[in-house]
């Protein structure tokens, strides 16, 4: 054994709960990363704890995440929409009849789409419950990550911000998966010096960081990317590997990217008639994805081909195959540089497997089975079992660093979505107030304070600036950031004025549900 | 190796990786997505499509080829069919509660005769495929 790779999915959507409506377009992230991504990886893990493979990878798994998937309304939602893929999907069989090129794919979605209900209802319909299976049984490490995603250096002006985003995760990661989360994922890999204070407060072990995270690290670490360092915290910081990084996403080597593979963008939600489509659409009539997709990539400007999932696969083989070799060169390398085989630590966002690369499942059922047959190359191993197994590391400061463009904060904090962040601030302010002004609050107010605590929490997710950046759905997002401060708002004027309406409180706490037992004095 | 040499070595590759990954940053997720574009030239496309329609008593059971189909509540169906240019015959049998058996047999044909270039697909520029790094 050469080399030790650490494959780490971070799992991550930000809340979207919409029961004032009977359908809601942005419920479909979910409803989508759930069939393509989330069911998949359960099908694979079933299927490698079968074959009795050592397969021991690292799932982040955010608090808003799993408040979702555990949440019986979206639940219940996520049953009809999977019914009606697959009605369409029926439909298609039959529609494609006379289009013999398209009617095995037509044919091939449809069993994909019956296989994931059979696994979600294997399940019983929780998918927290499902993970939480695979580790209890060794085979996985889950990780928890700050309660809503928010980007924690943008929140270092405010300690107690970052204490509530962290302990609160802590807490949740508690009642879902029944101990103590060890590694936490920080959101974009954003990391702030003395954020590894705040971590250790709460108990946790390890996090990633970004490549120049440890590289400009003070003192400069021996080994570079290839080992974890301790902060003075005791917490210890590993580096994500760059060239795992490149080989998947890079735009111009990124196995994704192949003409072999299936396009993400080339749906019948696009090409099909309207009156066929809309019973299946998502809100309004209006165009969307639907999943069913029968072109490839191809290259060039010409027409799309049609997808031939032999060739794909031939695909995945031969990238899973460079991947690994690739990691071997870098361990040989590396070798005699260590006083031990490297740590080279691939994290990437879970849903890139299956929902934008849709052949990202096959791509790690191909990678694991190859390592744990051929034993001789890496071994994978979790961030947690490697710190057990090689406890002595260099003690170093990381430097400031994110994942995002530019490896800063200006994806989330520019011109476009700064203004979020002059709100959060004067609402983080004025949460610590109240916290302070109600030191034995009675049961109403008790409640007021901890849904003013939730919508906190929702106005800080790092995906609102993300998007308002991007611009799509630009609207939803700066409704979102406006909606929770005005919810925090009129909870905090109540409170100040002792005038709490129980309804209106019974009605945002039945809207934005998720952290039934927040602590809300994490914020004093 | 002695000490310094390697700890140089270390610094060396070190210096390399920062400088790559600096020439060639790591963009976020739907940044690095695959992209696929539409020319906005004119343009002109058609399809034709088949809607095959009827209704059955209730509990029976309909076989449109060799798939059975789902019936709505009320025993009526409706399905559609790609059709490009070709002659195709479509089997549809209904099998009843009392296990009789009704069937038909439609055959059908399209042929297409095109001026200039017509595509087969529909796809609307005004839908504008999203750019990729706009897809959440």
């Amino acid at each position: 054994m050469e080399g030790y790779l650490c494959l780490v999915l971070h799992a991550h959507l930000p809340f979207v709960r919409h029961p004032e409506h009977d359908r809601f377009l942005e419920e479909n992230w979910l409803f989508e990363a759930m069939t393509e991504c989330y069911l998949p990886l359960l099908q694979l893990l079933e299927k490698w704890q079968e074959a009795g493979l050592a397969a021991r990878v690292t799932i982040s798994l955010t608090p808003t995440l799993c408040a979702m998937l555990r949440d019986p309304l979206l639940q219940g939602r996520y049953q009809r929409h999977l019914e009606e893929l697959i009605e369409l999907a029926e439909k298609e069989a039959l529609r494609t009849v006379w289009e013999p090129r398209l009617r095995p794919l037509a044919e091939f979605y449809l069993e994909r789409f019956v296989a994931a209900r059979e696994t979600y209802r294997g399940w019983g319909g929780d998918l927290v419950n499902a993970f939480r299976h695979y580790q209890d049984a060794g085979r996985i490490e889950i990780i928890t990550s700050a309660a809503t995603h928010a980007l924690l250096p943008l929140l270092a002006n405010h300690p107690p911000s970052v204490r509530a985003q962290v302990g609160i995760a802590r807490e949740d990661y508690r009642r879902c998966f029944g101990r103590d989360p060890e590694g936490i994922w920080l959101p974009e890999c954003a990391y702030y010096e003395g954020l590894e204070e705040v971590l250790r407060l709460a108990g946790l072990r390890w996090f990633i960081t970004e490549t120049h995270g440890l590289l400009h690290a003070r003192p400069r670490p021996r080994y570079g990317p290839f080992a974890p360092v301790y902060t003075r915290a005791e917490v210890a910081a590993f580096a994500r590997d760059q060239a795992c990084a490149r080989q998947v996403w890079s735009r111009t080597e990124g196995y994704p990217g192949d003409a072999r593979y299936r396009d993400f963008y080339r749906d019948i939600g696009f090409d099909l008639d309207l009156d066929y489509l809309r019973p299946y659409l998502a809100a309004g009539g209006i165009r969307s994805f639907t999943g069913i997709k029968y072109h490839r990539i191809t290259g060039g400007t010409g027409p799309k081909a049609i997808y031939e999932r032999p060739a794909a696969l031939a695909a995945v083989n031969e990238h899973a195959a460079h991947f690994l070799a690739a990691r071997a060169e870098q361990a040989w390398r590396l070798a005699g540089l260590l006083d031990r085989p490297p740590a080279i630590v691939a994290p990437y966002d879970a849903e890139l497997f299956g929902h934008w690369w849709f052949e990202g499942p096959e791509f790690l059922d191909a990678l694991v089975r190859t390592i744990c047959v051929e034993k001789q190359t890496v071994r994978l191993i979790t961030p947690g079992d490697y710190l057990r197994e090689h406890p002595t590391n260099q003690v170093a400061t990381p430097a400031a660093s994110s994942w995002g463009e530019g490896g800063g904060w200006r994806v989330w904090l520019n011109e476009k979505n700064e203004w979020v962040f002059r709100q959060l601030a004067a609402a983080q302010l004025r949460m610590s107030d109240l916290v302070r002004r109600f030191p034995n609050p009675g049961p109403l107010q008790h409640r007021a304070l901890q849904q003013a605590g939730r919508e906190l929490l929702l106005a800080q997710a790092s995906d609102w600036p993300f998007i308002l950046h991007t611009g799509t759905s630009a609207d939803y997002a700066r409704r979102r950031v406006v909606d929770h401060l005005r919810r925090f708002d009129r909870l905090e004027r109540e409170l100040t004025q002792d005038r709490v309406d129980e309804a209106a409180l019974a009605a945002v706490e039945a809207q934005d549900n998720l952290f039934p037992e927040l602590d809300y004095r994490l914020w004093e | 190796m002695p000490a310094a040499e390697a700890e140089a070595q270390a610094a060396a590759q070190v210096e390399a990786m920062l400088a790559q990954a600096a020439a060639e940053p790591i963009s976020s997720p739907a940044a690095a997505a695959p992209s696929a574009g539409e020319s906005s030239r004119s343009w002109f496309s058609i399809n034709a499509e088949l809607v095959v329609y009827g209704a059955a008593g209730p509990e029976a059971e309909v076989m449109i080829g060799d798939r059975r189909i789902r019936l709505r509540p009320d025993g009526s169906f409706s399905y559609r069919f790609a059709l490009p240019d070709g002659v195709y015959e479509l089997p549809i049998a209904a099998t009843g509660s009392g296990g009789e058996t009704r069937r038909v047999r439609l055959t059908f044909s399209r042929s297409t005769v095109a001026e200039g270039e017509v595509r087969a697909h529909l796809q609307d520029p005004s839908l504008k495929t999203p750019a990729p790094e706009n897809v959440e």
